[in-house]
């Protein structure tokens, strides 16, 4: 494999690294409050949430290209604060990622917390345990396996992904260019050694994570 | 003591109370399902957030218009219905999660509640494992290492067959006694309420309808307990334990009553609960009959509680003994009030804790 090549990988495992570690910190909290919700706002949050499960990646990189241009309110706010623009920069990739495998990580995340038996819940608070002190010592417990598989969807997700890191983060090498669009790109340049390493290793990846997925996911049921 | 002044409403069910609690020994409330009794304790514990009106306990108010306390910060010990141990951690560290968090205060020590519920045999083995009565010991050990102010307990023995009930029984009456911490107990069953409760609370429909000390409320021949189900207390104190054929001698008023228990100490005050339809009346002083236990009582008060039955309060000295007789009988017998009447009943009736 070519030096590009292995700088692909690197972007692309950067990339799912930090987009699920901010997945676990957005979704968590987000899939507590929809799996409490009673309002009859929870279906238009669900809606909102799921909806990069349904749209093509492109309308979402359209919308998001959009507004990460410095011409635009949130373009505009992300370079008066950092002085670097969203668009065509590792940092709007992040972003994009997190709102694409958002529903990866909150589905399951609040499916789970829906199961949760709250009476565990209010027997810890009878014990003294706060609302952090329950999280920690009932909640993540219960919780741990479907936490570790919203984990790795995310991630798995995340190095799937092709259409929307296409539209906003253009193809610069070492900085935006991921896995899936480098194979592209050795296709187009007729470079069919390099496209059989990347894709038959992408292929293995995700074989094997799903295996491992699917192996957690009946240990849980058993 | 603990104030309560609150309503709280959920759906089509209502709940007033406006009552103040002296909680010392066993409180029981008490009523049939649904009259609100379990949200009521709910309501004390903090875990019911749209309560409207005050809470407060010796001092600390826990909720007024303004205050809201969390469960966690009351320090209360509350044993559910279900135990809902954790299931992710064995006994010892369920018992260990109140252990943990209530080390300002000074509660009971891990070994001697242990040994106290029996429990030490099963302390490393995971919950999942465990019976029903096992759990709910379990249950009761947890919510008394937080070393409660006040433990609240939920028919805590309501979903347990009969020998689990039977050996967890004694030590419901005995948590009081030996960890001093009051207890707000709450049950459908009038049996447990008789064997255990100080003091007794009794609710319809969201309200609380009479509370008293429990013996004056079960043993009358009035209000809504005088009913074919009706039973009475009396307590007693073990003379002789060393009796032929297994029985143990009581004093009740210094009368004697034998009982067919055998793990009583001798001079250790018990409580005996007397089921009105065992008790049988006699106008004469019969020798000759096998029925055990034959007191000589006055009829205090009598009357008919439906079309059958007549409810017939006999007194002792001060206590008072309840008798089911039918209405035939008591026109049969001529029973007046301020004749003197032999209650008999049998030794293998009775319950004693």
């Amino acid at each position: 494999m070519t030096g590009e090549a292995w700088q692909a990988v690197s972007v692309t495992l950067q990339l799912a690294g930090l987009t699920t570690l901010l997945l676990i910190a957005i979704g968590l909290p987000m899939a507590w409050k929809l799996a409490g919700m009673t309002s009859g706002f929870r279906p238009v949050l669900e809606a909102l949430v799921g909806l990069p499960l349904v749209l093509p990646p492109t309308v979402l990189g359209f919308y998001l290209l959009v507004a990460f241009s410095p011409n635009n309110l949130p373009g505009q706010v992300w370079q008066d604060l950092t002085g670097t623009t969203l668009a065509f920069s590792f940092s709007g990739l992040v972003l994009a990622s997190v709102i694409y495998s958002l529903p990866f990580v909150v589905q399951p995340l609040q499916r789970a917390f829906e199961q949760l038996d709250r009476g565990l819940l209010e027997a810890a608070s009878s014990l003294g345990a706060g609302p952090i002190d329950r999280f920690f010592s009932v909640v993540l417990p219960q919780t741990f396996r479907p936490l570790l598989l919203a984990a790795c969807l995310g991630f798995a997700h995340t190095v799937g992904e092709f259409g929307v890191v296409l539209m906003i983060g253009g193809n610069i090498p070492g900085e935006t260019q991921v896995l899936s669009i480098a194979l592209y790109d050795a296709v187009e340049t007729q470079d069919f050694a390099s496209a059989h390493t990347m894709a038959a290793g992408l292929m293995l990846f995700a074989l094997v994570l799903l295996i491992a997925l699917y192996s957690l996911d009946r240990k849980g049921h058993r | 003591m603990l104030s309560l002044d609150f309503h709280y409403e959920r759906d089509d069910f209502q709940l007033q109370v406006r009552e103040t609690f002296a909680l010392d020994g066993v409180t029981g409330v008490m009523g049939p399902s649904g009259c609100g009794k379990t949200t009521l304790l709910r309501c004390i514990a903090g875990l019911e957030k749209s309560v409207q009106g005050t809470v407060s306990f010796s001092n600390a108010c826990w909720q007024d218009s303004k205050i809201f306390v969390p469960p966690y910060k009351r320090g209360i010990g509350y044993v559910f219905q279900d135990g809902r141990l954790f299931p992710h951690r064995n006994v010892r560290d369920n018992l260990n999660y109140g252990l943990r968090r209530s080390r300002k205060r000074h509660g009971p020590s891990f070994e001697s509640v242990v040994e106290w519920l029996e429990i030490v045999p099963f302390l490393d083995r995971s919950v999942t494992e465990l019976s029903g009565g096992q759990r709910q010991r379990v249950a009761i050990g947890r919510a008394l290492l937080g070393a409660p102010r006040l433990l609240l307990m939920d028919e805590p023995l309501a979903a347990l067959d009969w020998a689990s009930r039977v050996s967890i029984m004694p030590r419901l009456r005995d948590i009081n006694r030996q960890f001093g911490v009051p207890v707000l107990f709450v049950s459908h069953d009038r049996e447990e309420m008789a064997r255990l409760s100080d003091e007794l609370v009794l609710m319809e429909n969201g309200c609380i309808e009479e509370r008293g000390r429990s013996r004056q409320l079960l043993n009358r021949a009035q209000g809504s307990l005088a009913d074919d189900h009706a039973l009475s207390v009396l307590e007693a104190q073990v003379v002789r334990t060393d009796r032929p054929y297994g029985i143990t001698e009581l004093d009740v008023d210094g009368r004697r009553l034998m009982v067919d228990q055998s793990n009583l100490k001798e001079g250790q005050s018990v409580r005996v609960v007397v089921p009105a339809a065992e008790v049988s009346l006699c106008l004469e002083d019969i020798e000759r009959i096998s029925v055990q236990n034959r007191l000589k009582t006055t009829l205090t008060d009598i009357r008919d509680i439906d079309e059958h039955h007549a409810l017939v309060v006999l007194t002792l000295e001060e206590q008072k003994l309840l008798a089911l007789i039918t209405r035939r009988s008591r026109h049969r017998l001529a029973l007046k009030v301020g004749m003197p009447v032999y209650a008999h009943f049998k030794a293998a009736c009775l319950e004693v804790v």
